[in-house]
């Protein structure tokens, strides 16, 4: 029996759970002990992280060196990258697809020659790493070397990984020489390959041994032996280890009619799963789970995962572009229930509107706006302010039901949020008229035979009324499109299931290890709402 | 070795010619970016840029060519592709036209060369190599 402690350093708190590994089962599993949450000690990330490691210490009598402990912080900015290509719909698509898996925030983006205005720029941003691609092998080599040269003016000195034209990385190498240049691989060896997985890595590796000494996080990995993931590189690798180890997990489970343990019990500050979490795990496991969405919304961003390999069969049906990743990740950094919720208001105003006056259909629609207005002002001012739930039922969105608007507001906000990342996250269909038929040209990632989504994060892990079919009709949105002659390819049947307590940002960091554990543990505590 | 950028342009599904070039020029020698049928000007244009192709070779089958082709050339200087040369052949038009009434038609748009449908294929090999050595010299050859 294994103790392991996996925490969590967020932007605004640091989570961390004890768990033992049960060797000697059937199924190897986890069974969680204790459950920790405190605010992020931004001046001093090393301080939450021990205290929380300390006291399980405590709790359970254990030495420090006896725990397996796996972490991953998104804390100050996380990583922070510059993405730089030729084309847009090409090598920076590339490069942002790239840096995104990689868990990273992209801050900027450009195309083509960079400007003296887009040195400033970067330097006024000041990037952990510049991702600098552009050209396939053996392709341009004139905007490349231009761009070297414009980025020696810098007068920071970012990490540079370069993934472009391979042929001239020698000569951008030499030009930069100033900096520290990492050559990957070309994220775009040929016009219809798709090569990220090189440069993910190579980011991955520059984030551990350089940037985290910045962040304050060196502290921890001198005094553990080893440095954290970010954790949207934790959540990418759980999503992408998850089909394969549900695979596993169904085996074993027609084999053996075990008596698993659900892997959680009454621990202060989780809810217990032991009654159900069997049930749920039996439940759950019939559900598809080899292709699924999982959106994990924050207080700043909203992060949209999918895991599915689209293939086209319609034969009136013509693919554009580059091929989609079967792994995904987006971000948004506009849509967030904090932080962001600003920014929410100026990118989704017309459905808000739309939402708000049809909720609130007693009330004049100028003053209802306005009061959603100043709730907005309110939160992105106080992005710990969490909403007085008790005696209201969401589930009916009538004013018998809802005693507090502010529990709407905040329904409102969470739909506009997950509708923008899933329309931006999905690809699309084109009506196109040819000289015999009309067919539809396909970019982008095809969702609509995808059924299961997973919703995490704060506001949904703990809202255990919002389910998405309720509140948000992809159909809708996708047969809206199509007057227009063109049709967003999200999901048509949802199997919505709510990551109950919390756990997969956690629970993620193990997966690379623990990938069957991992998935049992979070199966059985997803709740299908 | 040259890079090419090949396709059908416009909303124009025939793909067989598209895989018989694909194939002649690939033998010829040539590195050849197929974009295969419904490509747009962008398409064309992205693809030449990021592989830093020589030349565009664009196929027109249902008649609306000329449509689809009109601001290619433009597009391409607007773009930074000012030296890069432009092919276009097919059925180019709609009914019995004259082919030198056809071919002004496209050489004034800027295409370098206007072809008929029954071409030899192996001379256009040829024409193509002439054509980009003339332009940007033997140098580039590698």
């Amino acid at each position: 029996m294994k103790h392991i402690v996996s925490i969590d350093i967020g932007s605004t708190f640091t989570k961390g759970t004890l768990l033992i590994h049960k060797e000697n089962e059937v199924l190897p599993g986890f069974k969680i002990l204790s459950y920790r949450k405190v605010p992020t000690t931004t001046d001093h990330l090393a301080k939450g992280f021990f205290d929380i490691l300390q006291s399980f210490c405590k709790e359970f009598n254990i030495n420090q060196e006896d725990i397996e402990i796996y972490y991953s912080s998104s804390a100050k900015g996380g990583l922070n990258i510059v993405a730089i290509g030729i084309v847009p719909d090409l090598t920076l698509k590339i490069a942002r697809i790239t840096a995104l898996s990689a868990g990273a925030k992209i801050s900027a983006s450009f195309s083509y020659k960079l400007s003296r205005k887009a040195i400033d720029s970067i330097n006024t941003i000041n990037p952990d790493i510049i991702l600098f691609t552009g050209g396939t092998d053996g392709g341009n080599e004139e905007i490349n070397i231009h761009n070297a040269r414009m980025l020696e003016k810098l007068t920071i000195r970012p990490v540079v990984i370069y993934a472009g034209n391979e042929v001239i990385s020698d000569k951008i190498q030499e030009i930069l020489k100033d900096f520290r240049v990492i050559i990957a691989q070309n994220v775009l060896p040929e016009i219809d390959v798709m090569n990220p997985e090189d440069a993910r890595s190579k980011i991955r590796e520059i984030f551990l041994d350089t940037i985290i000494h910045g962040k304050g996080l060196d502290e921890i990995s001198n005094r553990i032996g080893f440095m954290p993931d970010p954790t949207p590189f934790s959540v990418f690798e759980f999503v992408k280890s998850l089909p394969d180890s549900v695979e596993q997990i169904k085996k074993v489970i027609a084999d053996v009619d075990l008596n698993l343990d659900p892997g959680i019990e009454s621990i202060t500050g989780i809810r217990s799963i032991k009654e159900y979490g069997l049930k749920n795990l039996k439940d759950n496991l019939s559900y598809d789970f080899k292709n699924f969405c999982l959106i994990d919304l924050g207080g700043a961003t909203t992060d949209f995962y999918s895991n599915h390999k689209d293939t086209i069969s319609d034969n009136n049906v013509i693919y554009k572009g580059l091929p989609e990743p079967i792994v995904k990740r987006t971000v948004e950094g506009d849509l967030g229930m904090r932080i962001s919720s600003q920014a929410v208001v100026s990118t989704a105003r017309e459905y808000i509107e739309k939402e708000l006056f049809s909720c609130f259909k007693d009330e004049k629609e100028d003053s209802i706006l306005d009061e959603f207005l100043a709730y907005i002002d309110k939160i992105s001012k106080n992005p710990g302010y969490i909403v007085d739930f008790s005696g209201n039922n969401l589930k009916n969105e009538s004013k018998e039901n809802i005693y507090n608007k502010e529990v709407i507001f905040d329904r409102i906000l969470a739909s506009a949020c997950i509708l923008n990342a899933a329309i931006r996250h999905a690809g699309k269909y084109r009506k196109v008229y040819t000289s015999d038929k009309q067919m539809l040209v396909q970019t982008g990632k095809n969702l609509k035979k995808v059924r299961t989504i997973i919703g995490s994060g704060g506001y949904l892990s703990f809202m255990k009324d919002f389910t998405l079919t309720n509140f948000i009709d992809f159909g809708n949105v996708s047969n809206k499109n199509f007057e227009i002659d063109e049709i967003s390819l999200l999901p048509e049947k949802i199997d919505y299931f709510r990551d109950d307590n919390y756990l997969i940002p956690i629970i993620a960091n193990l997966s690379e290890k623990y990938p069957v554990e991992s998935a049992l543990l979070v199966l059985s505590n997803l709740i299908r709402v | 070795m040259h890079t090419i950028v090949l396709g059908v342009i416009g909303s124009d599904c025939h793909a067989v010619g598209n895989k018989i070039l694909e194939k002649v020029f690939s033998d010829a020698g040539f590195k050849v970016v197929n974009l295969g049928v419904m490509v747009s000007q962008d398409e064309f244009i992205n693809a030449a840029i990021e592989t830093n192709a020589k030349a565009i070779l664009v196929s027109s089958l249902y008649g609306q060519g000329e449509l689809d082709c009109e601001g290619l050339r433009e597009k391409c200087i607007e773009r930074g592709l000012d030296k890069i040369i432009l092919y276009v052949g097919g059925n180019l038009v709609v009914g019995k036209q004259d082919f030198d009434y056809v071919e002004k038609k496209f050489k004034d748009m800027g295409f370098d060369r206007v072809f008929k449908p029954d071409v030899d294929l192996i001379e256009v090999t040829k024409l193509l190599k002439d054509d980009i050595e003339q332009r940007f010299g033997n140098k580039d050859s590698k």
